[in-house]
């Protein structure tokens, strides 16, 4: 992986956040991780919409994001 | 956090608190109408296979449900079962990340399985979560108004 880049994906999340912690345990609710969802669109590609509502880790959403 | 199907007679003791939780997080009017569930209506309901119960849990516990009403829309015969929502919560303390959009999936899920044929959702005006419903694939169809009468 790209160090740079995953490190700026990272570096949009709170501290402590890496690409195992749970979704549901970020500390955002909906509408602020649909938020976050829009910011990672604009820095690293559009996010698709069907995963959204699948990803469970943080790793899953960065996988997501077309390379 | 796990989604499922659930009986509705089997999960209403674990309901009970939540309702009052609900009318108290977002109800209006609330000086008029207060939260008491009339069960034994929800029991007929039950008995006919109107009511779909989805629930998200944290281990054993009860984090939060969607209730909706699966019939035939008389408006549109032959056309197959509609699901109207009932209500919908998550417990504060579980309104993370995505558990929400989740919980919608899965019921959207579990209504496709089901042959359901439409889905009608809404929120409050004061909850606004269009976003939440833009991204799940939901389009914006009605508004409802509401007048206390009585």
């Amino acid at each position: 992986m790209d160090q740079v880049r995953t490190s700026a994906f990272l570096a949009l999340f709170d501290e402590g956040v890496t690409f195992e912690t749970r979704i549901e345990d970020l500390d955002m609710d909906s509408l602020e991780f649909l938020d976050l969802i829009q910011e990672i669109s604009a820095k690293f590609g559009p996010v698709p919409e069907e995963v959204v509502s699948k990803v469970c880790t943080v790793k899953e959403l960065w996988d997501a994001i077309p390379a | 956090m796990r989604f499922q199907r659930e009986e509705w007679s089997a999960t209403l003791p674990e309901l009970r608190p939540l309702f009052a939780r609900l009318w108290d997080d977002v109800a209006i009017d609330k000086e008029r109408f207060t939260a008491e569930c009339d069960e034994e209506k929800y029991a007929k309901l039950d008995e006919q296979k109107i009511l779909h119960l989805v629930t998200a849990r944290e281990e054993a516990k009860l984090a939060g449900f969607f209730l909706c009403f699966v019939w035939p829309n008389a408006h549109y015969l032959g056309a197959g079962e509609m699901a109207f929502t009932d209500m919908y919560y998550v417990l504060p303390q579980y309104r993370r990340g995505n558990v929400g959009i989740r919980l919608f999936a899965f019921m959207e899920a579990t209504l496709r399985e089901r042959g359901v044929v439409k889905f009608y959702t809404s929120h409050k005006k004061h909850r606004d979560r269009s976003a939440m419903m833009k991204i799940l694939g939901f389009k914006a169809t009605d508004i409802v108004y509401s007048k206390v009468l009585g």
